[in-house]
């Protein structure tokens, strides 16, 4: 009986181990990120993170040093109507849902309230300034945070609507070091962003 | 009658004494302190758990989540030291900004409460039921009995000693203790190991409800107060729930929950201050002018924090309790925010009611202008809207979304 049992182990340790999502290296080239049409240039290899049970068709994330330090997060055309994150039945607290005629107060609101209804109470908007972004004025937002763990984050998010749908760059990462430490290839993507 | 009370009567009580304490379970009087100022840990056990949590402390102190405010600090240090009747160097409360209701009491003598908790209370006596229930956790030593009941009871369990010693040691005022940032580690405890603690501690929180509204008593605050707190949290989750079509359940209810069925304790208090009310001719007050001088600087800021966890049911049961001392242009901004993000059909033109009403009153906040100025704009009335931007910007000339208001009244 000894040698089945062995061998049911081995079966399942092969096949979870199968199961296990992984990270996938993004190579430093132009890419398409958060479906088809968005499209930019990393100039380190990042690394994607695997799609998560909540995960929605119009986001992606990738990190460089994992994402509790860093993290790089792409919306590529949520439509009106559609939020980032599901709304639970049993949950009172309302995610934000995105509209295309959205002013820039609501863009930093909605923004805002995807972190604070998971939680988080200290969040302050440090900035929000116009920025150029996919061929137009989209919207540049400095914030920070502090998350439940107590480790500070910073982060800034360009966003535009294009066509009735919301695109969006973000960075965050712990405030210090991770975070300055990517900014200036942020930059770089968000300038070098397209659409297709 | 048989009642439930569980602990010992003075010679002050007597069975006919108890006749209106059908629900109470634990006599608030007789109840001593365990420990005095200057107690020192007993033995490893408490020498082990004090040096836990004294690591907890200094995160506490260093938190970006901490708020240093050395007004609201000394006030309620003040509310702490009336209850207690003396001053109060083994007590230390530090202020936490988290939108939840909840204030825990560690073992080492240092108690958080909840910015979220501040946002709901209604006068000091209020903050003195709760100041005065976690007090009474400390003063009866409920940590450490749970902690040693924790060890027996978990001995085969090796992993788990970490977890006990972090998640023991807090005794937490919210329903939703679980939901903590300090008491996570709890969570790891094993469900079986769990389910035959948290009777246990049920009792606890009962003889901390009983202690508290004992000191309540001797310095002077309305009684009722403690029974009321839990009254307005019933009636604010059912407000959020049918906000959201959802059924209000009480989950300390469950056998699950560290803490007595929020209905049952909101009449034990209530039958516990009569009782006391009743052997009382000393006047009491619930020191609401004082409450409303310290809090109404900090209005603003707790009331964002409730606004946008965007739980429009909870948010405006909690401005329209505010608004019993009538509206004025923090309420209305803030109704209008709850408008605007929940975003439902309708809210659009009951926000801009909202703004419109709030920059009508003088002392309407900077952001009810530029909130007004983009609804104004929304509605197609671009002069109006630029005017109120324009306005939004003299008053807040650093603000830090000036650039992008400025931007959207050249276009």
């Amino acid at each position: 009986m000894k040698f089945p049992s062995v061998l049911a182990t081995a079966f399942l340790a092969v096949a979870l181990t199968g199961c296990l999502p992984a990270y996938k290296l993004v190579p430093a080239m132009e890419t398409p990120v958060a479906g088809k049409h968005l499209f930019v240039k990393p100039v380190n290899q990042w690394n994607k993170l695997p799609p998560s049970p909540n995960q929605t068709p119009w986001d992606e994330t990738w990190t460089l040093n994992g994402p509790l330090l860093d993290a790089l997060g792409f919306v590529g055309g949520l439509p009106d109507g559609e939020s980032l994150l599901k709304q639970k039945k049993k949950e009172n607290r309302r995610v934000p849902v995105f509209h295309a005629d959205m002013s820039p107060q609501d863009l930093v609101s909605m923004m805002e309230a995807s972190y604070r209804v998971r939680g988080i109470t200290v969040f302050d908007v440090v900035s929000v300034d116009p920025a150029d972004f996919l061929g137009g004025k989209g919207l540049r937002v400095r914030y920070q945070y502090a998350p439940n763990n107590g480790i500070t984050r910073k982060g800034v998010v360009v966003a535009r609507v294009v066509d009735e749908k919301l695109y969006v760059i973000k960075l965050e990462g712990v405030a210090s070091h991770y975070f300055d430490a990517s900014l200036p290839e942020f930059d770089e993507m968000v300038e070098s962003a397209r659409l297709q | 009658m048989k009642t439930r009370r569980q602990f010992i009567l003075g010679a002050g009580g007597c069975a006919a004494c108890m006749s209106g304490l059908a629900h109470s379970r634990v006599l608030s009087t007789d109840l001593y302190p365990l420990v005095d100022v200057g107690y020192e840990p007993l033995d490893a056990d408490e020498r082990g758990m004090w040096q836990a949590m004294q690591q907890i402390e200094e995160t506490i102190q260093a938190s970006p989540q901490r708020l240093n405010n050395p007004e609201l600090e000394a006030y309620t240090g003040g509310i702490m030291e009336q209850i207690i009747g003396r001053e109060t160097p083994d007590l230390r409360l530090y202020l936490i900004r988290s939108a939840l209701f909840n204030a825990s009491m560690f073992p080492t003598g240092m108690m958080v409460v909840n910015t979220g908790l501040l946002a709901r209370v209604r006068n000091e006596a209020q903050l003195a039921a709760v100041i005065g229930h976690e007090a009474g956790h400390y003063y009866r030593k409920h940590s450490i009995e749970r902690y040693r009941s924790l060890r027996t009871r978990t001995a085969a369990m090796n992993w788990f000693s970490t977890a006990a010693s972090v998640g023991a040691g807090v005794e937490s005022m919210s329903n939703y203790g679980s939901g903590s940032n300090w008491i996570y580690a709890a969570s790891m405890i094993n469900t079986a190991v769990t389910m035959s603690v948290f009777q246990f501690s049920r009792n606890q929180e009962e003889e901390a409800d009983a202690y508290g509204i004992s000191l309540m008593a001797r310095s002077g605050y309305s009684l009722d107060a403690a029974s009321k707190i839990w009254a307005q949290l019933i009636e604010e989750r059912k407000a959020s729930a049918a906000e959201r079509n959802n059924r209000y359940s009480d989950r300390s209810k469950s056998a699950l929950s560290t803490h007595p069925p929020t209905e049952d304790r909101m009449k034990d208090l209530a039958d516990t201050a009569r009782y006391l009310a009743g052997k009382s001719d000393q006047p009491a007050s619930d020191r609401r002018a004082e409450w409303l001088a310290a809090i109404t600087p900090h209005r603003a800021m707790l009331l964002d924090e409730q606004i946008r966890l965007n739980d429009p049911g909870a948010s405006l049961y909690l401005l329209q309790s505010l608004a019993q001392d009538g509206w004025n242009g923090l309420l209305r901004y803030n109704e209008g925010e709850v408008y605007r993000l929940r975003g439902e059909t309708g809210d659009r033109e009951k926000a801009a009611g909202a703004y419109a009403a709030a920059t009508a009153f003088p002392d309407a906040p900077a952001d009810a202008w530029r909130a007004h100025g983009y609804a104004l704009l929304k509605a197609g009335k671009v002069e109006d809207g630029r005017y109120a931007l324009n306005h939004y910007l003299e008053m807040n000339p650093d603000a830090k979304d000036a650039g992008v208001v400025r931007f959207t009244m050249a276009q």
